[in-house]
């Protein structure tokens, strides 16, 4: 992974006391909040319902244990001891103090992490597929791309005042799990026909209020072009985005208002314009960042029989068969750590939990962790060997449920429990959901099945990509949810589609557990997914078993 | 009463150039440059500091090749400083209510951080 | 868990209200009291009959109090002094997952 250059370390150290010299100024009621508040959001600090929020970034969702464990030093010194992971790869702490939090930056400034960006209207967190690297059909490894974008948006003097937040998601992989097509920019790396590595770039997506699939702006950029595209597109964002209208200002009401060809006919004659002069990277830098992400060397493992291993264990078997996924080397697997026992907050993990599974990756796992979108956590590399030591560790910390990619893997925002902005509630939904089918037993049953929350119409829980979404709203003070059906964040982007009326807090888990009957009872075997008979059925027989039995 | 003129050397009373303009963030430079190009001096108006659109009009004034002297004005904080120099901009200007408030330091400090950023460093 | 069960309900109108805020360095939630200093428990919170009163002190209080208080505004409250909203509820007793917030303080 990316290993911080003095400059790099000198970068965040200068943003650690611009912080703290801003910071002071406000408090010393020289600055006013509206003066404020664009630069603390800029270092990624929300104020919540009960507490200042505190979002970190993790460029690409990549974490070293060394990393991890600062996380966790952090939790427990300045904060209620846990951490809570996003669904855009990064990590909040719910209840910081302002006057701790230049501490607190500097304490991650020693791990060679920030809160740089995490926040206000400039260029976001830009994302990865959180199996990069290890994924058997990989063109490229999105994180190389990932990390010169991130350079190049840091502190970037044109871009920090944008019309509002933008955000950028890579997938170096055909199975996309960026949601590429779901963000401002979402980035493709492909070969074309001569064999050359670019990029396909689709524009104007997003979820929210106006949930948008992302168009085509470009069939190939060739990869010397891809910062000089980007340039241009977001000059012309931030010279033409909406200004006037808080929920009409993302890139996507742009490409909607003014067309995609017009659009794309001002980015690209921009390009052209500074093309000639836009000064080439340096390759020095382009060589350590491609090095820095190059593979470990997988040869040491040598072949085992994990299925043997597996048949001795059935609960071993089955956490294996659901938390792996096939890895570019035999011998190795994806493994991923679900963050979502029955019952817990989805995506929390404790100060302990963070350095258990720091202590794994080191010593196991070739000291490498992934964030992913679905907030849980990825050690894209481990050799099949250890196994089952692993899963004998993460057991005894209540991070080896074996349910990822099932019902009870739920993706939640943090909703009205902890956010400003929300509408409703939505852990206790997710917590309810997830035990109500671990006390059925039926998750295995039932199969893959993806369920969003948000707990407000901004999304944060993507709930229009969740086969089930559920959003939370507020009907004259009550808490009321709508329910999605159909949603992907794939290649086969779509989004939710609606059910009807909304259902009160006691009513939303019994109409839940409906759909996922009628799909039981229905479906033509076991091999259909619940998103596979969606798609067969339609929207028909479930508005029929909500509304009409 | 003059207003102040910050470059990197710290504040100094403005003195307009023989030939000066306002810019209208609505105009686009690109579409009257051959008018531009022969005033000395631009002034690009930030309405609020949340508005970051004058430093891609400054960006775009150096990428058609203006040479005159490119001025953010209006309601920058200090903080803002290095992203008006960064941009194209030779300095910035403000009133002297707006100095009472953030005085010269403030803006010395990010002056020396003009060179801080990773824009002049993944380049060649 | 708290498992909060949020008691709102559809419709209901306040009775008087309250100025509410978070506290500039620590972020806890405030309520104004009685003699203008800013209070952790809502049970010292000044009650307003009158909304258009209680918005023209949260106005002055952004000035006058910009060195304590983030944010200030007007909440709804029922007859027993308790708010109205489910947002508010929870800012009273902490989030529904967590013994964390006002539950650490009562």
């Amino acid at each position: 992974m990316y290993q911080y250059h003095d400059f790099d370390k000198d970068f965040v150290k200068d943003r650690v006391s611009e912080f703290r010299a801003i910071t002071q100024r406000r408090i010393d009621g020289v600055l006013t909040e509206e003066e404020y508040k664009p630069f603390r959001l800029q270092n990624g600090l929300y104020l919540q319902l009960h507490a200042y929020m505190l979002r970190i970034a993790i460029p690409y969702g990549t974490l070293s244990s060394r990393q991890m464990h600062k996380l966790a030093d952090i939790a427990e010194r300045w904060d209620k001891g846990y951490g809570h992971f996003t669904t855009r790869q990064n990590i909040q702490f719910n209840w910081m103090k302002l006057q701790d939090v230049g501490d607190v930056l500097e304490a991650l400034a020693q791990a060679d992490m920030h809160a740089i960006q995490t926040s206000g209207n400039c260029i976001r967190n830009v994302t990865a597929d959180h199996f990069a690297g290890a994924a058997k059909d990989e063109v490229e490894d999105p994180r190389i791309t990932a990390e010169l974008l991130r350079q190049w948006s840091t502190g970037h003097p044109e871009f920090a005042f944008l019309p509002r937040k933008f955000k950028i998601a890579v997938t170096g992989c055909r199975d996309d799990r960026a949601v590429t097509a779901f963000h401002d920019i979402g980035i493709q790396i492909i070969r074309n026909q001569a064999g050359e590595i670019g990029y396909r770039i689709l524009i104007g997506g997003g979820l929210g209020r106006t949930p948008l699939i992302g168009q085509v702006l470009s069939d190939f950029v060739p990869k010397a072009d891809l910062l000089c595209y980007l340039e241009s597109v977001m000059h012309i964002y931030n010279r033409y985005g909406r200004r006037d209208n808080k929920y009409k200002a993302r890139i996507k009401i742009l490409v909607q208002e003014n067309g995609l060809d017009e659009t794309k006919a001002q980015i690209e004659a921009h390009f052209h314009a500074i093309k000639q002069t836009h000064p080439p990277l340096s390759q020095a830098l382009v060589q350590k960042i491609t090095s820095d992400f190059a593979p470990p060397d997988f040869t040491k493992i040598g072949a085992f029989d994990l299925e043997a291993e597996c048949a001795l264990s059935p609960s071993f078997a089955r956490w294996v068969a659901q938390s792996t996924d096939k890895h570019r080397d035999d011998n190795h697997v994806i493994l991923t750590i679900s963050l979502k026992k029955h019952g817990a907050t989805p995506g929390d993990a404790t100060a302990s939990q963070m350095r258990i599974m720091a202590d794994i990756a080191k010593r196991y796992a070739y000291d490498e962790l992934r964030v992913s979108h679905e907030q849980n956590i990825i050690l894209p590399h481990v050799p099949k060997p250890h196994l089952l030591t692993i899963y004998n560790l993460l057991k005894k910390a209540e991070l080896a449920t074996a349910n990822t990619g099932l019902v009870s893997d739920i993706i939640a925002c943090p909703g009205l429990d902890y956010c400003g902005l929300a509408t409703a509630r939505s852990i206790p939904i997710a917590q309810q959901i997830a035990t109500h089918f671990d006390t059925l037993k039926s998750e295995y049953d039932i199969g893959p099945l993806k369920i969003k929350i948000s707990g407000c119409i901004n999304a944060c829980g993507h709930h229009h990509v969740g086969h089930i979404g559920i959003l939370g709203l507020d009907r004259a003070g009550v808490e009321n949810y709508q329910i999605t059906l159909g949603g992907d964040g794939t290649q086969d982007a779509a989004i939710g589609q609606r059910t009807g009326p909304g259902f009160s807090f006691d009513e939303i888990v019994g109409a839940i557990d409906k759909i996922i009957a009628h799909y039981l009872a229905k479906r033509t075997s076991r091999d259909e997914t619940f998103l596979d008979y969606y798609k067969r059925v339609g929207m028909t027989p479930f508005k029929d078993l909500l509304y009409h039995d | 009463m003059t207003d102040i003129y910050i470059t990197d050397t710290g504040f100094a009373p403005y003195v307009a150039a023989s030939s000066t303009i306002t810019l209208s963030l609505e105009e686009a430079p690109e579409s009257y440059y051959e008018t531009l190009r022969t005033i000395d001096e631009v002034l690009i108006p930030f309405a609020t500091s949340a508005d970051g659109r004058g430093f891609s009009i400054a960006r775009a004034l150096r990428h058609l090749g203006y040479e005159g002297r490119v001025i953010a004005v209006g309601a920058l904080v200090s903080d803002q400083y290095r992203h008006a120099r960064q941009s194209g901009c030779d300095g910035v200007l403000i009133t002297k209510a707006q100095a009472a408030k953030m005085p010269e330091s403030h803006w010395l400090q990010q002056a020396q951080r003009v060179e801080t950023t990773y824009s002049t460093r993944i380049y060649a | 868990m708290p498992q909060n069960k949020l008691k709102a309900i559809k419709g209901q109108k306040p009775t008087r209200f309250a100025i509410t805020s978070n506290d500039l360095l620590t972020g806890d939630v405030v309520y104004l009291s009685v003699n203008g200093t800013w209070v952790l428990d809502i049970a010292g919170a000044k009650h307003f009959a009158s909304e258009s009163v209680a918005e023209g002190v949260t106005q002055h209080s952004h000035a006058a109090c910009a060195d304590k208080i983030v944010g200030a505004y007007v909440i709804g409250l029922d007859e027993a002094g308790q708010p109205i909203s489910n947002r508010e509820t929870l800012r009273t007793k902490g989030p529904s997952n967590y013994f964390h917030g006002k539950q650490q303080i009562t």
